[in-house]
């Protein structure tokens, strides 16, 4: 670990999520003391004597820091309040930053698409529609980018795979829900790429970064997924067999990939669509006219002599919005290879990562 | 059209209430009454509703419901109960087994309907592993394990979750894991619970927001062994949202949040059963609870003498 006597004073900005609250406990025992700058009622999250904790709305221009670590983004309310609650991150933000400061703002892969379906470098990614989170992200990083070309601060864009660890939230909770309650964890046929990333490992790379990094003006990027050509099955069978479940499959059919903003959009304006209309007077019928929904309730011989062939075998149910997006991540096939800086490498391996997470299930005491 | 009142304005008003009884035409929120003057005119507004003092109140409505934090339950009980009249008490029910008892009591000896508000009792999942159970799937129930947790963001704005002893996690989210343990596995009916073997960790003295235990629990029919629980709530940790029946023939495995989904398993392997009722939110499922309770149809589940035995547990262990 790094001597904490080259740092100064740091701020983290949403310190009571999952990522935060390990970097706090990093910082803490690398003995370097931050700032914990939460919102809401998350003071419980970040309880503790050593780090100082300090309210959004209590951010003023005196309260600078000589280096910001933003963890925030929006993830609760409406998706259309996703652009106003980054503003006020934004906002927050500034205020902490000294002039001609330093940030370290902490962004995803989902830059390049949930299913990372879209190329993937180590440069700014250009503004696409997408899903509101992946928006909200990409707004972020260059809300950031072209502050840091008008003001030359120094600024550290760090990408993260999917995180995941001890008592993640965002994976290991899902994958294990799934399990248990035997919805759909992977597609039949689909051997997806975890591209994760140990939050230990997420919180030891920012510390580095924050401790040792050089901090001069200018723009860096880096891409954390240090397990990102372990499997998805791989995490999955385990956890599988300590639950002793079998893992449920969707088929491919039942897939719209890749999960986009259009979907989104779709659904939020199902009750103003012309089509939508039609369906609800039509009586809720998907798709066709009246006589051809008449035709199909004909005796088969009588049908399959009118419309001279056989009817289509049954399909499964499509998937809920939730598992699509869900089963979209869990197929993706390109990797998020990590791109770091020369001298950090991740304290935690694959194997003891599986082994914390089995003994968070374990729940032993 | 009934006319309801609701005593206590408080956050679990404007976010749920506030979205579920405007929905129906047979009952209205017609009074509305709390302590803090400006939560009672916010609440009022939302209604449409008069905010009146708590005598005028129970003194007008047909129906109550009392939102205000777990402490002052029972004298709001003992206060609007009537004859005839349905009163619906939000969870946690009371912070006593005593106390629980004597409200139930009381409620009987005036004719008035006692309900307390546990929503996920209607949650689709939950319905499918309380039927599996009752039909006999599992054979008798020998262990329950449980837990449910992440990140804290409810706002009360009494602020009783992190300062009245029953705002912990066991009585706020724990109240609630429980109580779908115990209405699954038909322990809500048995008529006296006891607690024994019990071992406890936690964070700290109530309001604690980590909470782990074990223990047994005696009562049921004649012949009813021990039921062993395990369980754990946090405010800090993600854990995973789930109840765990375990029977002498097989294990029913459900989230604890809204899903239609439970896995049997038994030794021959694990299948998955899905409900037939699906909602698109969850708060379809609390505006269901309110239906069911307000127009009698279906209120049996939420009758108040089927919280005594959750009460017993919630107290025994904070006391622990």
């Amino acid at each position: 670990m790094p001597e904490a006597s080259s740092v100064k004073t740091i701020a983290v900005v949403g310190a009571a999520g999952f990522v935060g609250r390990q970097l706090l406990k990093t910082m803490q025992e690398a003995g370097v003391q931050v700032t914990a700058v939460i919102r809401g009622a998350a003071e419980l999250s970040v309880e503790g004597s050593f780090h100082n904790v300090l309210h959004e709305s209590q951010v003023t221009e005196s309260t600078a820091f000589d280096l910001v670590i933003n963890l925030a983004y929006p993830n609760s309310g409406p998706l259309f309040s996703y652009a106003a609650q980054n503003r006020l991150i934004f906002a927050a933000v500034e205020r902490l930053m000294k002039p001609g400061g330093r940030l370290i703002h902490v962004s995803t892969q989902a830059v390049f698409g949930l299913a990372l379906d879209r190329p993937v470098s180590a440069t700014p990614v250009r503004e696409v529609r997408d899903a509101a989170y992946v928006e909200a992200k990409i707004e972020t990083e260059h809300h950031f980018a072209a502050l840091q070309k008008k003001v030359g601060l120094s600024l550290d864009i760090v990408r993260l795979g999917n995180v995941w660890g001890y008592a993640s939230g965002a994976w290991a909770l899902p994958l294990v829900q799934r399990l248990l309650t035997g919805r759909p964890i992977g597609v039949q046929g689909v051997a997806g790429l975890s591209n994760s990333t140990d939050v230990a490992n997420v919180a030891s790379y920012l510390s580095h970064l924050a401790i040792q990094g050089e901090g001069a003006p200018g723009l860096r990027f880096h891409h954390l997924a240090e397990f990102a050509s372990v499997p998805w099955s791989y995490w999955i069978d385990r956890l599988a067999a300590e639950l002793q479940v079998s893992p449920v499959h969707a088929g491919p059919e039942q897939m719209t990939l890749p999960v986009s903003g259009r979907a989104e959009l779709a659904e939020a304006m199902a009750g103003v669509k012309p089509r939508a209309l039609y369906r609800r007077l039509a009586g809720e019928r998907v798709s066709g006219s009246w006589a051809r929904s008449m035709l199909t309730r004909l005796p088969r011989p009588l049908f399959v002599k009118l419309k001279g062939r056989e009817l289509s075998p049954a399909k499964a149910m499509p998937l809920s919005r939730e598992d699509q997006m869900f089963l979209s991540i869990m197929s993706a096939r390109q990797e998020f290879k990590s791109q770091v800086v020369a001298g950090w490498t991740p304290p935690v391996g694959q194997e003891e990562s599986m082994r914390r997470v089995l003994g968070w299930l374990r729940q032993e005491w | 059209m009934i006319s309801i009142g609701l005593v206590g304005c408080g956050a679990v008003v404007h976010s749920n209430y506030a979205k579920t009884l405007p929905v129906r035409s047979e009952y209205s929120v017609r009074f509305v009454s709390d302590i803090n003057e400006a939560q009672a005119q916010s609440a009022a507004a939302l209604f449409n509703a008069q905010a009146t003092s708590l005598d005028e109140l129970v003194r007008q409505a047909d129906a109550i419901i009392i939102t205000t934090p777990p402490s002052t339950h029972e004298d709001l009980v003992l206060k609007s109960i009537r004859s005839g009249r349905a009163v619906l008490c939000e969870k946690p029910f009371m912070t006593s087994a005593a106390a629980a008892r004597r409200v139930v009591d009381a409620a009987a000896a005036a004719n008035s309907e006692l309900f307390v508000g546990h929503f996920r009792r209607t949650f689709p999942q939950v319905r499918l592993a309380r039927d599996l159970v009752k039909l006999g799937t599992i054979g008798q129930v020998q262990a329950i394990r449980m837990s449910e947790g992440g990140r804290f963001t409810w706002k009360a704005v009494s602020g009783y979750t992190v300062r009245d002893p029953a705002g912990g996690v066991l009585w706020d989210t724990g109240s609630h894991t429980l109580d779908t343990a115990l209405f699954v596995a038909g322990m809500d009916l048995w008529p006296d619970l006891e607690l024994s073997k019990i071992q406890v960790r936690k964070d700290k003295a109530e309001p604690s927001h980590d909470f782990k235990a074990r223990f047994e629990v005696l009562g049921g029919k004649a012949g009813q062994s021990p039921v062993g629980f395990q369980l754990h709530f946090s405010r800090f940790e993600a854990l995973p949202n789930f109840i765990e029946i375990i029977g002498e023939r097989g294990k029913i495995s459900l989230s604890a949040g809204m899903d239609t989904r439970v896995r049997l398993a038994t030794a021959e392997g694990s299948i998955v059963l899905s409900a037939e009722e699906q909602y698109a939110e969850i708060l379809e499922c609390f505006e269901l609870q309110l239906r069911r309770i307000l127009l009698r149809d279906g209120q049996e589940d939420f009758a108040a003498f089927r919280f005594v035995g959750l009460t017993t547990i919630l107290e025994t262990l904070s006391n622990a």
